[in-house]
């Protein structure tokens, strides 16, 4: 209450001697006297000039795709990359495994040969058929073919200890080819599958939502 | 949300979003800003659904925004006296504020002097100090306060009067 009938006081004082006053002051009486009408001519007078009329709406995209919007052709790329690098991996795994076959049978060695066949077979029950089975030495990658989403994602859920929480019932019945790296991590994988335009996945502490 | 959705909404409210963010922050990159937040929520929202009224809830969106970013500058200038308006445009729709606007202008215009309407706009629209207006218009400095002391004393009844 004192500070405003000190304000009330210095207003007075300052309308008889206003020339002794600084610009800064006399601005200050203004405001404090009259915030609201300032600032609603202030806003009435700017709807004057058509701020509409100022931007470009093909221009203002232009910037904001550039700077918010996740570039298709690079995903693309991405997925393209991941392809090949797979490729070139299994094929590799291939050859050493042909090499790694024709010495195993000069050497007549059935006993490890035999251990590993198991090994697949165990890998091959565990699997839906969707699932294609690798090489041996493959293992750290799984390739679905035509696979339900939910079946990629059970078997990744299990593999990386999370949850799986589906936005509705039809998401998990989309079909896709994937190629699981093992690999990397999980969020590297979810971004690859991310990068399927109807399937979006948000990774929070133990849980996959999938939307 | 998807991509093309995004974009047509994009080009679609952009400017009608502008010119309602100008009306609230007066800056043209805050105002450019606060609709870029409205659609970079959008574009990261998990979902596509928005409602069926767009306009509307794009423009309260916007609205929303920049009341944030008056908030968020309220935080850091405690004199900053928009803040107060802020509060009753929070209250209300962006058609009737729009409308509460216009009422205004219709007022400015019929009771207000040219010669005070140029230096309101010189001071607050223009950012021109006291003495800057006052060689331009060949009046003193305290001539230059009168008439916007005037004119807020007049702004202020209307207000009263006119109940907006």
């Amino acid at each position: 209450m004192t500070k405003e009938i000190d304000s009330k006081k210095q207003l007075k004082d300052a309308l008889e001697h206003l020339n002794d006053y600084s610009d800064e002051q006399l601005e200050a009486f203004l405001k404090d006297e009259n915030p609201d009408e300032i600032t609603l001519l202030k806003r009435a007078l700017i709807t004057e000039k058509k701020p509409e009329n100022e931007v470009d709406a093909d221009k203002e995209w232009q910037a904001f795709e550039k700077a918010h919007v996740p570039q298709q052709h690079q995903s693309w790329l991405k997925v393209a990359a991941i392809f090949i690098g797979v490729i070139l991996v299994a094929t590799f795994t291939f050859a050493a495994i042909k090499g790694l076959h024709l010495l195993q049978q000069e050497k007549t060695v059935t006993e490890t040969t035999q251990k590993t066949e198991k090994a697949n077979k165990q890998v091959a029950v565990k699997l839906p058929k969707d699932t294609l089975k690798m090489t041996a030495k493959d293992e750290k990658n799984v390739r679905f073919d035509n696979a339900e989403l939910q079946n990629i994602l059970s078997q990744m859920a299990l593999y990386y200890k999370v949850k799986v929480i589906y936005a509705n019932e039809g998401i998990k019945h989309i079909r896709l080819f994937f190629e699981w790296n093992k690999a990397i991590s999980l969020d590297e994988n979810i971004s690859v599958l991310n990068g399927f335009q109807k399937i979006s996945i948000s990774h929070n502490g133990n849980t996959l939502t999938i939307e | 949300m998807d991509k093309l959705q995004l974009e047509a909404l994009f080009r679609q409210h952009y400017a009608r979003m502008y010119a309602l963010a100008r009306t609230i922050l007066y800056d043209e990159q805050d105002s450019k800003d606060a609709v870029s937040d409205v659609f970079e929520h959008l574009l990261s929202a998990k979902t596509d659904k928005i409602p069926d009224a767009v306009e509307p809830y794009l423009m309260i969106s916007v609205r929303n925004s920049c009341l944030k970013k008056i908030h968020q500058k309220e935080a850091r200038q405690r004199r900053e006296k928009i803040y107060q308006e802020s509060v009753s445009l929070a209250s209300t729709t962006p058609d009737a504020d729009h409308e509460r606007l216009q009422t205004v202008l219709q007022f400015a215009h019929q009771e207000l002097t040219q010669q005070e309407l140029s230096i309101f706009k010189m001071r607050f629209l223009g950012e021109m100090t006291y003495p800057e207006i006052a060689e331009e218009l060949g009046i003193s400095r305290v001539a230059v306060w009168k008439h916007l002391a005037h004119l807020t004393a007049l702004m202020k009844e209307f207000i009263k009067t006119a109940k907006i």
